[in-house]
């Protein structure tokens, strides 16, 4: 359009510096005006045309452009669609692929057989013990993960600080859920911490199994909707480790006052990997993945989020049954079957064999706090005598029964054991051997030639193969001089007479599972323990160890606590305070085409958010 | 003779009450005797006064008689108490495994009695020859072989091979198969034996060989006459193997995972927990008295010569 107007203007210019002359020449002058007009007309009809077409042009070039846009907008697109295909093609077949090497099976469910059942679901609750870890403690999650060697590590329910030895502060993280969606709050644990201490305004005669893990805790108050102060009434290093306990519990306080004990023994809702479903007491336990279980499946620490949809728990009591109905492929797990059972299944390649070191050192308590020989009255008591309890070590040979008649993967057992955060690495150079002449040396020295009689008490069946342990135990101190009179005894009878201090011979006592190093120890070594025998005389030593024990609970400083701790079980075990055995090993059965990634931690049991497919 | 058959009746329904109430007398301080429950299911660290407020709780501090009484009062008013172990009334957790215990039991018996009456039959209608050889010893290891071993053999040489039969639970139908025949082989093997001496006794009356004079088939001597009477050892046997079954539902439920009664009875006498263990013994031992009641008084309808005091 500007370049028309300006050929226009150039035109009329001409015309004028061509026009200038007399009235003769009007004619002419008119006569060339009107060819000047009509050029002028001819310009302009040429110059409008040439302006229609060079609009028409520009208006095609910016269609044409306009559609090269467009076309190369839509190749992008295309060329994007195409991409994205191939990445979701590639990515499908990346995990299509991941699948067919892991065997990854996300819809899959596992059937697992157990031997016990608890009687109600409510994790927290005293009577469910007993069948409950090995049943349904997956349901349940603790305000805070535990790593390996019983220390809470972040990433949970909640992070939490330390107030010197005042208080712990337990702040929640966000994005938590119980399994009915309702979000954890602060005001749910501190529910929860006052349940399990019997100090619930609607239930303070709770039958709390979690008192002595929270004997710790005193007055507790909610510093907003996110942050809970818990007052440290017996001030404890172990404060936040014991919320981070195996199967520690955390209730829902909505849901738990409006349904009531009862009605959540009967159908628990918390915050743990797997979501309950429903049960059949003593039948089956059937739950389903927590799909908004918080803690990813590379989550360092366990649990985290299970690759099973489902699993499913059935009890099956007799151990016979309980292999044939993994043989019969009705169950993929079966739990607790003796090594003698175990090993040739593992042996036909259809099965695996898992060993689970238990942690739970099994030793005899030997009555060294009571002053006289109860079977010679009037006589001191032969095991105050270090060198009769010596003896008594030497003259077992636990390495020969954990070969023989155990699994022969239980380790031999010095209170904590070896990795546990305390355990003096030194100690197994120091260890009581078999040597059943020193121990005949020992027993004449201490003045016992014609022997030293006690009896031996043991529960009968509840450990594998415990008859046949114990019997070799007895004959072996027999060799040397003991004379023992070995006696079963029924676990109600027992626990009554421990508890009421009457016992006075030797008895088999497991190391208490599912605790700190230094909860270990105050439940199992602490002359005050509710299973030790009556305190008549502390010696020097078994003093020293109490001392150890209380200090130990309150040094916040890790390496004093460390030392604190190795001292006192080095004290524990070069005074032969127990005869020392082995820890436990439980031995569980699963199925080939499972494929599973063992990670054990508590409690005792396959751990089931590691199972990750069934081949089928 | 209505007064007579009252009389009966209301005479065995008092004797029944009193072997009730000796059943739960015996239970009652037997499981007294069995140890402590609060010590077995108190947590492990709890003191000796929680251990104590525990037992005022559950009235175990209470003077025996004080609680044997209590113990009557609350069978008067059909109340047991809450589990220790499930926190629930003793009753609804019994109630709960009742019907499994009802199913295996009546399967059990099903069982018993379609092998042995058969077998009791072919056996005296053919004694002497192979299939009576075969009855007596079939019958003589069905009494002595023990119900656990039998239910392990059937999982591990029918349950293992047989995809359709489960080797225990109570997840399909199918489930009940192999502790029913457990279950029901030590009554089989008394029922066979108490048909066929029935049926002996029975084929040598007159009134057998009057029926075969008159030209009766075997099929109607057998069934019609021989049979019908011999049934009154058959019913008599059936009051008794009731409690038997019901016995050997303890071992069978345990070994197939059978969630019933007697796998309850076990682990409440093994967990102490009394009002479980007197309310199962109490339900079991009132069926046993009531099926043997039912049995005594049925004979009076079946046998016309006891209901006519002819015996």
């Amino acid at each position: 359009m500007l370049r028309a107007s300006a050929r226009a203007g150039v035109g009329a210019a001409g015309l004028a510096l061509v026009g200038c002359g007399d009235d003769d020449d009007d004619d002419q002058q008119q006569a060339m005006a009107q060819a000047q007009q009509q050029d002028q007309d001819q310009q302009q009809a040429m110059q409008d045309q040439d302006q229609q077409q060079a609009m028409q042009q520009q208006a095609q070039q910016q269609q044409a452009m306009q559609q090269q846009d467009d076309q190369a907008e839509q190749q992008a697109m295309q060329q994007e669609q195409q991409e994205q295909s191939a990445a979701e093609a590639q990515a499908q077949q990346e995990e299509e692929q991941a699948v067919a090497d892991d065997n990854i099976d996300y819809n899959a469910t596992a059937i697992g057989a157990y031997g016990a059942f608890p009687q109600i679901l409510d994790q927290g609750s005293a009577l469910a013990r007993g069948g409950q870890s090995a049943s349904n403690n997956y349901h349940f999650g603790a305000v805070f993960p535990l790593d390996p060697f019983g220390s809470a590590v972040p990433g949970g329910l909640a992070e939490w600080e330390f107030v010197g030895a005042e208080a712990l502060i337990v702040r929640m993280n966000e994005g938590r859920t119980f399994h009915n969606g309702d979000p954890v709050t602060a005001e749910d644990i501190k529910f929860t911490i006052d349940r399990l201490t019997g100090k619930a305004e609607y239930n303070p005669e709770y039958n709390s199994a979690w008192t002595g893990e929270l004997s710790w805790t005193g007055d507790n108050e909610l510093l907003d909707e996110n942050t809970l102060r818990i007052e440290q009434g017996a001030p404890s290093v172990d404060a936040a480790n014991s919320l981070a306990l195996g199967g520690f519990p955390v209730f829902p306080k909505n849901y738990l006052e409006e349904v009531g004990d009862d009605g959540y023994g009967q159908f628990p809702v918390a915050t743990g990997s797997f979501k309950f479903v429903e049960w059949s007491p003593d039948e089956y336990i059937k739950s389903v993945r927590n799909d908004d279980y918080f803690n990813d499946r590379e989550y360092a620490y366990a649990p985290r989020l299970p690759y099973l949809a489902g699993f499913e728990a059935r009890l099956i009591p007799e151990i016979g049954a309980r292999v044939s109905a993994l043989e019969a492929g009705e169950v993929d797990v079966a739990n607790s079957i003796p090594p003698d059972l175990a090993v040739p299944l593992g042996e036909t390649g259809d099965y695996n064999v898992f060993y689970h070191p238990a942690q739970r050192g099994l030793h005899i308590k030997l009555p060294m706090t009571i002053e006289e020989d109860p079977y010679n009255p009037g006589q001191p008591n032969p095991w105050r005598d270090r060198r009769v309890r010596i003896a008594a070590n030497l003259a077992v040979d636990v390495d020969a029964i954990t070969q023989n008649i155990m699994t022969g993967r239980e380790n031999y057992t010095y209170t904590l054991s070896s990795g546990q955060f305390g355990f003096p690495e030194e100690l197994p150079e120091q260890r009581w051997g078999y040597d059943p002449e020193e121990a005949k040396r020992l027993l004449a020295e201490a003045g016992y030639e014609d022997g030293v009689e006690t009896d031996l008490i043991y529960l009968s069946g509840l450990y594998t193969n415990d008859q046949l342990f114990m019997e070799a135990i007895a004959e072996m101190l027999r060799e040397v001089g003991f004379i023992v009179n070995l006696i079963p005894e029924d676990i109600s009878k027992f626990l009554g007479e421990a508890r009421n201090k009457e016992l006075v011979a030797p008895y088999l006592f497991p190391q208490s599972a599912g605790f700190t190093s230094i909860g270990s120890m105050a439940i199992s070594v602490d002359s005050a323990a509710t299973y030790e025998h009556r305190v008549e005389v502390l010696s020097d030593e078994r003093a020293e160890v109490d001392r150890l024990i209380a200090a130990a609970k309150t040094e916040f400083d890790t390496e004093k606590r460390r030392e604190l701790l190795s001292d006192l079980v080095r004290i524990h075990y070069l005074e032969a305070s127990w005869i020392f055995l082995f820890e436990l090993v439980q031995t569980h059965v699963a199925a080939s085409r499972l494929h599973w990634d063992p990670y054990f931690l508590q409690p005792p049991s396959v751990e089931l958010w590691n199972l990750k497919s069934m081949k089928t | 003779m209505r007064s007579e058959l009252g009389a009966t009746a209301v005479g065995r329904f008092l004797r029944s009450i009193a072997v009730v109430f000796g059943v739960v007398t015996i239970v009652f301080f037997m499981s007294r005797g069995a140890g402590d429950p609060v010590s077995r299911l108190a947590p492990i660290d709890a003191s000796q006064q929680e251990i104590e407020e525990a037992k005022e709780r559950y009235g175990l501090n209470d003077p025996m008689i004080e609680q044997y009484g209590r113990f009557l009062w609350d069978i008067v008013r059909l109340e047991f108490g809450q589990s220790f172990r499930a926190t629930r009334p003793a009753t609804d957790v019994v109630g709960e495994r009742l019907v499994a215990t009802i199913q295996l039991g009546a399967a059990g018996l099903f069982v018993a009695f379609a092998i042995g009456i058969p077998l009791g039959i072919v056996a005296a209608v053919r004694r002497g020859g192979a299939t009576d050889i075969f009855s007596r010893i079939g019958a003589l290891f069905g009494q002595a072989v023990p119900n656990f071993w039998l239910g392990l053999m059937l999982i591990l040489f029918v349950a293992l091979y047989i995809d359709f039969i489960p080797t225990g639970g109570r997840t399909s139908p199918q489930s009940i198969i192999l502790p029913a025949i457990t279950l029901g082989s030590f009554p089989a093997a008394a029922v066979m034996r108490f048909t066929r001496s029935a049926m002996l006794d029975t084929l040598q009356q007159d009134y057998i060989r009057t029926a075969r004079a008159k030209g009766l088939s075997e099929r109607a001597v057998l069934f019609k006459h021989a049979l019908r009477n011999s049934m009154l050892a058959v019913i008599t046997l059936l009051g008794l193997q009731v409690g038997n079954i019901l016995s050997g539902a303890i071992i069978v439920e345990t070994v197939f995972a059978w969630p019933g009664l007697g796998q309850l009875i076990i682990q409440s006498i093994v967990a102490t927990d009394y009002p479980v263990v007197q309310a199962s013994v109490l339900l079991t031992s009132v069926w046993i008295v009531f099926i043997n009641l039912v049995v005594d008084v049925s004979y009076t309808f079946i046998d016309p010569r006891i209901r006519t005091g002819a015996i």
